[in-house]
């Protein structure tokens, strides 16, 4: 346990809910509406009801051993020989979680908002306010969570309902146009980029302060960010229609460009840009923390604090490296990232079960 | 170039902070393992930002995850 953090249960549903938002309300809808068009509800329905299913395995894994992190956890269960290699495994996967998520804020500042701005300073002042979140610990992170989460609903419950003058319930025909194979594959997206991706919070899990609801409490929030992401797809489906949406980088931007209350209430999307990147900051400082704690733990070091400018300033250089060119980064995210997703969050946990499970039936 | 020399200033500015605070605690393991650490980000920063071409992380996806890719987003 580091720092000896203790976050109430309340600051870890703010969290999840976070997490579980997270940057998929950016990307989400396109990648979905591209596979499935305009079934892309549906997929989003399958998708919310296979990440309950996920979010319930990685809060059983939590429950092998609530005072073991994730990492701890890999090296108690499958010993130091096997433990050892996958422990790396998820902090590559961390690592390469925070650079992907560095990435698409700064794609999305240099594309839609600040064009003349070079990348590389907007991924400086984002490690930089990432590396001063970690340093600070958990306990300031989920007290900002606290903070902004009414904001951030009261946003996104404007941009869902200022919206709906808009919208044109002809956009959602033909229904299962294609058959129900596209809204099975596109429902993949939204249960590997929202809820898969809560495995980070294995790391977070230890420092929760243990109490009866904690899994009521982290699968309703896990349910109440899926049904956010669901809101948003429908929201640009019916008033963007599946084209638009398949074919924008960031869907819901275009969504928020579009609210035009009586030519008094316009122009508001850069409000909407400052939620998102909010939201993707927790993201990000949970990935974040998550790298800085798994490796202080893996490589048994004594001090945490010093390990995060040096694991800032090599994501600085990841942050370039993953993305060569925008067509072959969507591409990957599109065709692989799901599926690595699913690896981390639902094969490894299952593993772990499977073997906890075993030994405690062999000890008798 | 002038990215350049301010990347390499803020490195050598993190190294001259952490560094000697770690050796004043004894703690030698982490200066080692910071300084490692520090040196792969300084040479990975100035690879990355003189756009010389280094292979994304992305492959190693694409190596391990492409027959799977390719069967569930089969037509």
């Amino acid at each position: 346990m580091l720092d000896n953090v203790k976050i109430s249960i309340q600051q870890m549903a703010v969290l999840v809910i976070f997490l579980t938002i997270g940057d998929s309300v950016l990307v989400l809808p396109s990648v979905i509406a591209a596979t499935s068009k305009q079934d892309a509800w549906i997929s989003g329905i399958i998708g919310i009801a296979a990440g309950m299913l996920i979010a319930y395995i990685i809060l059983s894994q939590y429950r092998l051993n609530p005072r073991a992190s994730q990492i701890e956890l890999n090296l108690k269960v499958l010993g130091k020989w096997i433990g050892w290699p996958v422990s790396l495994l998820f902090l590559l996967y961390y690592l390469l979680m925070t650079t992907a998520i560095i990435r698409e804020v700064g794609n999305f500042m240099t594309t839609q908002m600040m064009p003349e701005t070079p990348i590389w300073s907007i991924h400086a002042l984002l490690l930089l306010i990432l590396v001063s979140s970690v340093r600070s610990g958990l306990e300031p992170i989920a007290r900002t969570g606290e903070i902004f989460l009414p904001m951030f609903i009261l946003f996104f419950a404007a941009l869902i309902i200022l919206n709906l003058p808009e919208v044109k319930l002809i956009h959602l025909k033909p229904y299962l146009g294609e058959g129900i194979i596209p809204p099975i594959q596109g429902s993949i997206y939204l249960a590997a980029f929202s809820f898969s991706e809560l495995i980070a919070l294995a790391m977070v899990l230890p420092s929760v302060r243990p109490g009866k609801h904690l899994s009521r409490d982290f699968l309703l929030a896990a349910l109440f960010g899926g049904f956010s992401i669901l809101a948003v797809i429908f929201g640009t489906i019916l008033v963007l229609g599946q084209y638009i949406t398949a074919h924008q980088y960031y869907p819901a931007y275009a969504l928020a460009k579009k609210i035009n209350i009586g030519q008094f209430l316009e122009r508001v999307e850069a409000m909407f840009a400052v939620i998102w990147i909010i939201s993707t900051y927790f993201k990000c400082t949970i990935y974040f923390y998550a790298l800085n704690a798994g490796t202080t733990q893996l490589f048994k070091l004594r001090d945490n604090r010093a390990l995060t400018l040096p694991l800032g300033i090599v994501l600085f250089g990841t942050a370039y490296a993953i993305s060569p060119s925008e067509i072959y980064y969507s591409d990957a995210i599109k065709k692989y990232w799901p599926f690595m997703d699913l690896t981390f969050s639902m094969v490894f946990p299952l593993a772990l079960i499977a073997v906890y499970s075993l030994r405690k039936l062999a000890k008798g | 170039m002038a990215e350049t020399i301010l990347f390499s200033l803020f490195v050598l500015a993190v190294s001259a902070y952490e560094v000697p605070r770690l050796l004043r605690k004894r703690h030698v393991k982490e200066a080692v393992f910071i300084s490692f650490l520090l040196l792969a980000g300084f040479i990975l920063g100035i690879v990355t930002t003189k756009l010389i071409k280094v292979p994304s992380p992305l492959i190693v996806l694409r190596y391990i995850y492409q027959p799977l890719s390719i069967w569930f987003f089969r037509k």
